[in-house]
C-alpha cells in the first residue's frame, strides 16, 4: 500500500460540510440544519479541496511533499458493504493472539446496539460514500429531543428506517405486521427535520387512510398531516397550495386528480421531494390507469411499501421498480440475475427472521368432506359445468372457466338450495369455543354474500363486520366494537376490504372459510392477527374442501409461494412458475378445447 | 488556520491504528453538539524509514502518531473545538502542543492499551504513560457521570466535565471512533 514516510508531508485526505451538496429544500428545524443532506445524483458536487502539508521532520532529510492521493478514482465496490459490528471491533482491536473476544464484550455490547446509515450503492464518490460513514448512528438522531417517539423501536425497525432514509428508490418490503408503516413515517420525519424533504405525498388504498393518519399522529406528533379530499375544487388547492409537509392521497383520486399535478406548472414548481407507495402492489400492472397516474407524479425520491412485492409474477416488481427508477429493471430476467440487480433497493425481513418474541403461529389446514345435498350439489354443478364448457368448444373463455370456478367455490361454503354447510358445522364448534374462552376470531371470506350468511348463524356472538358493503365512516366504529366489547367474538372480514394495515393483534383466531386465489392476500390477512403486539399464539384455519376444486387451487397458491421466495428470500435451484394463468383455470376444469381465448 | 466559531460548539475525536505493514493512519473527526459531522481529515499510511527505526527505537510509534500524523491533521482543521478526544495512548506526548485539552478515554479500554499490556483489566496510569512515552506525573485520571478518562494535570476536572456535558446528551463519546475507522477504511480503498 502507498503511504507517506515520517520525513516527508503527511497526505491528507479532507472531507467538510463545505463539500457536501446543498440540501433540497429549507430545514424545518435548524437544530438539524448541522446534518448535511443526502447527495442528489443530479446535483454536482463541488471539486473536493485537497490540500498538501509539509511537517517539520526530525530527521536530516529534506521535507519533500508526497502527491495527495485521488480519491475521485478509487474503485468502490458495486454493492454496499455491509460490515458487521463484531468484524468491525475486532478488525479495528484484535490483538494477533486472539484475546480480544474475551476482554472486550462490553465494546461488542456497544456496538452492537448502534444503527449506522446504509451507503446506498449508487454513492460512487468518496465524499458521497463519506457522507454517510461520518453520520450519526440512528440511535443518536433519534436520541435528539424533539424526536421522542412512543415506543422503543426494534433493531430491525431502525435498519429499515437506515435503509430508507439513504435511499433514492426502494422497497421495503418486510413481512406483513413488522411494522412498514412505522418505519416509514419515522424516516419521514427523520427527513423532514434535517430539511431533505420538505414535501411529501403518501399514497394509499383508501379504507388505509384513517390507519396513516393514525399512525402519523402518534409516531410524527409535531408533522402537519392533510388527506386529499373533498370537491374537486378543494383537492386542487390541496394538490397546488397546500404547504403541509404530508399529503395523503389514495390511489383512487390519483386517476381522478392527474390534470392538477401532472402538469409542466406543477413539475417545475411543486415537485414532491418523496413520494411513497403504499400497498404498492397496486401498480403491478404497468398498463394500468393506476399505474400511469402513479408515475405521473413529479417527485425525487420515492419508495414502495409492500408485503409482498410479487403477488403473481417477477412482472409484477417489475412494474414497481419501472415506477420506481424506469428502465432500472428489465422485463423477463431470470429470478436470480433479477435478484441480484435488485437486492440493494428491496428490504425484506420476515417474522422467522427478526421477531424472535413474537408468539407463534399456529396454521392448520381443516379438511372437509362435503356430504349429504351440499355434495350432491357440488356434483351436479361441477358436471354440469364441464359440460357447459366442452359444448362451448373453441369459443370458451376464461371468464366462462373463472365463472365455473367461483360457483363451485360458493357451493363449497353453503348449499344453495338447502342452506348446508359442512364448513360452518366445523367453524360452529370453533368459535363456540372461542368465545366460551373469551377471545377474539376473525373470519374471511371473499364474499358478501357468505359473510351475511355467517352474520345470522353467528349472531349469538354479536360478530362486527368489515367489508365493501359497509360504509368507510363506520368501519373504524366496527373495529372498535370487536376490540372492546367483550360479548363481540367474532369479526366477518372480506379479503378486500379487511386484509391490509388492519391491525387486529388482539385477534387469537384467524379462519379462512373460503381460498383467495393468491397466497400474499391470504398472508396479509393472517398477519391482521399474527403482528407486533399479539400477546399469544395465533391459529390460523384455512378450511378446505376435499376432492373439490378448492383442493386444486390450494395447489397453484403453493406453486406461487414458492415464486416469491425465489425472487425474495434467495432460494436456489427453483425455476418460477408463474401464477393463476389462463392455462391454471382451464386446468381446474376437464374439458377439453383446442384453442382456448 | 482555524476560522471564528465557538469552540464549545464543537468537540474533537481524534485517532489512530496500526496497519498490518507497521505504518500507521490517522483519522481526525470534528462533530456538533448533535453529533453531525463537521469535518473529517485522515492520512493514508505513514511509515518510518531506516533511520527513523534506529534512532526511535521503541519510541518509534509515539514519534510518528503524536508529533507526525496528529499535528498534521489538527492543523487542517477549520473549527476550533472545545476539546480532543482520543482513544490512543500513542497521542498523549501530543498534549502540550494542543491549545485545548486531551483527553484519552479509558472505558472502554482502547485497543492501544489492550495491545499493549494484554490481560490487564485495570492498567495504571503509569503504565499507560508509558505506552505514550510521557510522564504520568503530567497526567491525572477523572471519572465523570460513568465515564474514565485521563487528562494533563493541568487541566480542570470540573472545567473539562462542563466542557464536555453539553455533547454527552446526545453522543456516546467512544462511537465516533467507530466512525473514524469506518472513514478512514473507505479512504483507503483503492489505494
Amino acid at each position: 500500500m502507498d503511504g507517506s514516510s515520517a520525513g516527508e508531508s503527511v497526505s491528507i485526505f479532507t472531507w467538510n460540510r463545505a463539500g457536501a451538496p446543498p440540501r433540497v429544500t429549507a430545514p424545518l428545524d435548524s437544530d438539524f440544519a448541522a446534518f448535511p443532506p443526502i447527495p442528489i445524483r443530479s446535483i454536482r458536487h463541488p471539486e473536493r479541496e485537497t490540500e498538501k502539508r509539509s511537517i517539520r521532520s526530525l530527521q536530516m532529510e529534506s521535507p519533500h511533499d508526497v502527491t495527495v492521493r485521488e480519491f475521485f478514482f478509487a474503485p468502490l465496490p458495486t454493492r454496499a458493504e455491509k460490515i458487521e459490528p463484531s468484524e468491525r471491533a475486532s478488525k479495528r482491536t484484535a490483538p494477533p493472539d486472539g484475546s480480544f473476544a474475551e476482554t472486550n464484550r462490553s465494546e461488542l455490547e456497544r456496538l452492537e446496539k448502534v444503527t449506522r446509515l446504509k451507503v446506498p450503492a449508487d454513492a460512487i464518490k468518496i465524499e458521497d460514500r463519506l457522507h454517510y460513514i461520518l453520520a450519526p448512528p440512528l440511535e443518536t438522531l433519534l436520541k435528539s429531543e424533539s424526536l421522542e417517539l412512543p415506543f422503543a423501536p426494534f433493531a430491525y425497525q431502525k435498519q429499515g428506517i437506515s435503509f430508507l432514509y439513504s435511499s433514492h428508490f426502494a422497497i421495503l418490503a418486510d413481512q406483513m405486521g413488522l411494522g412498514k408503516t412505522m418505519q416509514a413515517i419515522v424516516t419521514v420525519r427523520l427527513l423532514l427535520k434535517s430539511g431533505e424533504c420538505r414535501r411529501v405525498l403518501l399514497v394509499c388504498p383508501k379504507p388505509l387512510v384513517p390507519n396513516w393518519k393514525r399512525e402519523l399522529a402518534l409516531w410524527a406528533p409535531e408533522i402537519g398531516v392533510e388527506v386529499i379530499e373533498g370537491k374537486s375544487s378543494r383537492r386542487k388547492w390541496l394538490w397546488e397550495l397546500s404547504d403541509v409537509p404530508v399529503r395523503i392521497a389514495n390511489y383512487e383520486l390519483l386517476q381522478r386528480d392527474r390534470e392538477f399535478f401532472d402538469t409542466p406548472e406543477f413539475r417545475r414548481e411543486r415537485s414532491f421531494d418523496l413520494v411513497i407507495l403504499d400497498e404498492s402492489q397496486r401498480i403491478k400492472n404497468r398498463h394500468s390507469t393506476t399505474f400511469e397516474a402513479a408515475s405521473a407524479i413529479p417527485r425525487v425520491r420515492n419508495w414502495a411499501l409492500t408485503g409482498t412485492p410479487i403477488e403473481n409474477s417477477s412482472e409484477d416488481l417489475v412494474s414497481i421498480f419501472e415506477f420506481l427508477s424506469p428502465g432500472y429493471l428489465k422485463s423477463g430476467l431470470a429470478p436470480r440475475h433479477m435478484r441480484d440487480i435488485v437486492g440493494e433497493h428491496i428490504l425484506r425481513r420476515q417474522k422467522k427472521d427478526v421477531l424472535k418474541d413474537l408468539p407463534p403461529i399456529l396454521i392448520r389446514d381443516a379438511l372437509i368432506d362435503l356430504d349429504g345435498e351440499q355434495s350432491e350439489s357440488y356434483r351436479l354443478a361441477a358436471e354440469e359445468g364441464e359440460i357447459r364448457l366442452n359444448q362451448l368448444g373453441d369459443s370458451v373463455t376464461m371468464t366462462h372457466a373463472f365463472e365455473l370456478a367461483l360457483r363451485l367455490k360458493q357451493i363449497c361454503n353453503f348449499d344453495p338450495a338447502t342452506g348446508q354447510s359442512a364448513k360452518f358445522e366445523r367453524l360452529a364448534a370453533d368459535i363456540d369455543e372461542v368465545a366460551q374462552n373469551g377471545q377474539k376470531a376473525i373470519i374471511f371470506s371473499q364474499w358478501v354474500a357468505t359473510i351475511n350468511r355467517l352474520r345470522l348463524l353467528l349472531k349469538e356472538y354479536h360478530p362486527a363486520e368489515y367489508h365493501g358493503k359497509i360504509a368507510s365512516a363506520k368501519r373504524e366504529d366496527e373495529i372498535r366494537r370487536f376490540r372492546d366489547d367483550p360479548d363481540c367474538s367474532v369479526i366477518l372480514m372480506s379479503y378486500g376490504a379487511g386484509s391490509v394495515g388492519l391491525n387486529l393483534q388482539f385477534a387469537e383466531y384467524v379462519f379462512l372459510f373460503d381460498r383467495w386465489w393468491n397466497p400474499a392476500v391470504e398472508d396479509q390477512a393472517i398477519n391482521r392477527a399474527h403482528r407486533i403486539g399479539a400477546a399469544g399464539p395465533v391459529t390460523v384455519t384455512r378450511f378446505l374442501c376435499l376432492n373439490t376444486i378448492e383442493e386444486k387451487i390450494d395447489k397453484i397458491l403453493e406453486e406461487k409461494r414458492l415464486l416469491a421466495e425465489t425472487v425474495l428470500s434467495g432460494a436456489r435451484g427453483i425455476e418460477p412458475s408463474l401464477g393463476l394463468t389462463q392455462e391454471d383455470i382451464f386446468g381446474l376444469f376437464n374439458i377439453k378445447v383446442a384453442k382456448r381465448k | 488556520m482555524s476560522t471564528p466559531s465557538d469552540p464549545s460548539e464543537y468537540l474533537g475525536f481524534l485517532s489512530v491504528s496500526e496497519t498490518s505493514s507497521r505504518g500507521f493512519l490517522g483519522g481526525f473527526l470534528i462533530l456538533n453538539r448533535s453529533g453531525h459531522p463537521i469535518e473529517f481529515h485522515c492520512t493514508v499510511p505513514v511509515h518510518a524509514n531506516r533511520a527513523q527505526e534506529i534512532l526511535y527505537g521503541e519510541t518509534l510509534g509515539s514519534f510518528l502518531c503524536a508529533q507526525q500524523i496528529a499535528p498534521s491533521l489538527y492543523k487542517h482543521k477549520k473549527t476550533s473545538v472545545a476539546a480532543v478526544i482520543t482513544d490512543a495512548p500513542l497521542l498523549l506526548s501530543f498534549a502540550p502542543a494542543l491549545d485545548v485539552p486531551l483527553i484519552l478515554l479509558l472505558d472502554p479500554m482502547p485497543a492501544g492499551i489492550r495491545t499493549a499490556l494484554p490481560g490487564v483489566i485495570s492498567p495504571r496510569l503509569d503504565e499507560i504513560c508509558a505506552i505514550g512515552r510521557t510522564d504520568p506525573a503530567l497526567w491525572q485520571e477523572s471519572e465523570d457521570e460513568g465515564i474514565r478518562y485521563m487528562l494533563r494535570a493541568e487541566n480542570s476536572k470540573p472545567s473539562v466535565s462542563q466542557k464536555l456535558r453539553p455533547f454527552r446528551k446526545l453522543i456516546d463519546l467512544t462511537e465516533p471512533f467507530d466512525r473514524i475507522y469506518l472513514a478512514v477504511k473507505e479512504s483507503q480503498k483503492g489505494a
